[in-house]
């Protein structure tokens, strides 16, 4: 693998997703209402007791579980759907470089306009507190951009697999978005109403946890905030009572299989069905 | 030198390209001829080892499936469509030079010959069909690309931009490139080829000079303009009588021997419907 293709490569899917009005638009509302969260955070101060950072924090995680798998769902099912459709990506393949150099370009490049967009919205939130208060607590803030990240890229990961398994990109989008739904959905009222009405073992629960990386995300996200259990919820409270204190790298390394193995299953499908057709 | 043996690609039971082989030598300029479905696209993407395939095909030595990155450096591509890429054309050149190992500058130059030098800064979508194919043809050629390999690159060009397409591509011959270019017109074939490649159902049936294909080619395709709400009932009419016929717009172009070809507008103007015009298009 050339690793000048891959940059060539990645500096182009960062200019189309520059260019791409829905990234845009999400990335801007991510930044705007980061920092009015920070604003709003500062002046009510002297309620509650936590640190600017602190406060903030536990706003954002509300922001970034809506907004974030929503930016790496839906750029990454346009991905490769799109670039199938419009017979760029046989153009690139007629060139002296190989799919695998044009996969992980794509991942990357992707992968650093998303990075670039949450890293800004947290780091204009922490100029905002910083210029505003006292800045203690900017250690954590710190980890949580860093659990926020992970969860965009595994978001983004998901959404190259859907865009590996669809024709067309606008199937690919609506799958995106039903999948987003469906995330938000399960990981809240969802768990906790499926745990009430099938009656689930804390095994099946921390299952049901596991599997979605928004629940994966609030778990750690919560933990890294707060020392009380009761804002865990069920399912972050069995993940306490098995992992101990071991959860954080325990939901960080999730999070990681979370990004590899749906791009690996992205890749492999891709592979396949361009050199089959 | 490209060299194909037994080569053989399969989409299930079907096979798109059946048991091919020949040798293109340097400098020469072939055409893989046939109808729709011929298998003369899926033959250049084996070219291009962007598909699997059985037999063996060598560009200048390498290997296109095994060694396809060292195959594809040698082979520029001009597709019969360029896809749009969300980009300006300078941009474009930039891109295809990095992925080539070439100096964009060199793209620039030849951008400045063929006269689209204006395009710098010009989106890709903005092109015409013409200029798109054009400057398809300036990236095919940078990374200085021995082999250039064409899929009916005038094939949705107006007259004019075919006529201006087949003139610079006639340019690249006579430097001495080896050209490979799918087609179905004969004017194309005439002006470009040195010998021609017929494909028939994926099986190479004949290699011939123009000269000695134009003396056995007994078809012609026949363009024949109808009006809008004539054409669906045309077309079942044609193709109910056995002749292969596509659907350009409000056009039927229609496979005919070239001694019977008043036979399909006697049979449209017996079914009452009225031909507005018609052409050859092979003796274009």
């Amino acid at each position: 693998m050339r690793l000048s293709t891959v940059r060539a490569l990645a500096q182009r899917e960062i200019s189309d997703a520059l260019r791409n009005k829905w990234f845009v638009a999400y990335a801007g509302a991510f930044v705007v209402l980061s920092v009015a969260l920070a604003l709003l955070v500062l002046n009510s101060a002297g309620y509650g007791g936590i640190s600017g950072f602190g406060r903030t924090s536990a706003g954002l995680i509300n922001l970034v579980l809506f907004l974030a798998p929503l930016m790496g769902l839906t750029l990454g099912a346009q991905a490769l759907a799109s670039e199938r459709e419009s017979g760029t990506l046989g153009y690139l393949m007629a060139q002296p470089v190989s799919f695998a150099e044009i996969f992980v370009a794509k991942f990357v490049g992707l992968a650093i306009a998303i990075t670039a967009a949450i890293v800004s919205g947290f780091a204009l939130s922490t100029l905002t507190i910083n210029l505003l208060s006292d800045g203690s607590g900017m250690g954590t803030f710190i980890a949580l951009t860093g659990q926020t990240v992970l969860l965009a890229l595994a978001s983004l990961s998901l959404g190259m697999l859907i865009s590996a398994l669809s024709k067309r990109q606008s199937t690919a989008l609506g799958i995106a978005i039903v999948a987003w739904l469906a995330l938000v959905l399960i990981g809240d009222l969802g768990l906790m109403g499926t745990a009430v009405i099938l009656k689930l073992s804390p095994e099946q629960l921390m299952g049901l946890t596991l599997a979605n990386p928004l629940e994966v995300y609030r778990i750690a996200s919560i933990d890294l905030l707060q020392d009380s259990l009761e804002l865990l919820g069920p399912s972050g409270l069995v993940a306490h009572d098995w992992f101990g204190s071991a959860i954080g790298p325990v939901l960080t390394a999730i999070m990681l299989a979370w990004i590899i193995v749906p791009l690996g299953a992205a890749y492999a499908r891709m592979a396949r069905e361009e050199k089959r057709s | 030198m490209i060299e194909l043996r037994h080569v053989t690609k399969r989409y299930g039971d079907k096979r798109a390209v059946d048991d091919v082989s020949f040798t293109v030598a340097d400098g020469e300029s072939v055409a893989l001829w046939g109808t729709n479905g011929a298998g003369k696209t899926t033959l250049l993407r084996c070219l291009l080892g962007s598909t699997r395939y059985d037999g063996e095909i060598l560009v200048d030595g390498h290997a296109s499936d095994t060694d396809g990155k060292r195959a594809r450096q040698q082979i520029g591509y001009v597709p019969q469509v360029m896809p749009t890429f969300d980009m300006s054309v300078g941009e474009m050149v930039r891109l295809i030079a990095r992925l080539r190992d070439a100096d964009a500058d060199e793209g620039i130059h030849h951008l400045e010959r063929f006269g689209l030098g204006g395009t710098l800064r010009q989106s890709m979508g903005s092109l015409s069909g013409g200029m798109k194919q054009k400057v398809a043809v300036t990236l095919a050629l940078l990374g200085n690309a021995n082999v250039l390999l064409l899929d009916e690159p005038t094939a949705n060009l107006d007259a004019k931009s075919q006529a201006d397409l087949i003139s610079m591509l006639g340019g690249l011959k006579a430097e001495g490139r080896t050209i490979i270019f799918t087609s179905h017109r004969w004017s194309e074939v005439r002006a470009l080829a040195d010998r021609v490649v017929t494909l028939e159902q994926g099986k190479h049936v004949g290699t011939g000079t123009v000269a000695e294909m134009m003396k056995i080619a007994d078809e012609v395709r026949l363009r024949v303009d109808l009006l809008p709400e004539d054409i669906r009932p045309a077309m079942t009419l044609l193709r109910g009588r056995g002749y292969a016929t596509e659907q350009h717009g409000s056009a039927a172009v229609i496979t005919v021997d070239s001694r019977k070809k008043a036979e399909p507008l006697a049979l449209l103007a017996q079914a009452g419907h009225a031909v507005t015009d018609f052409d050859v298009e092979d003796d274009q």
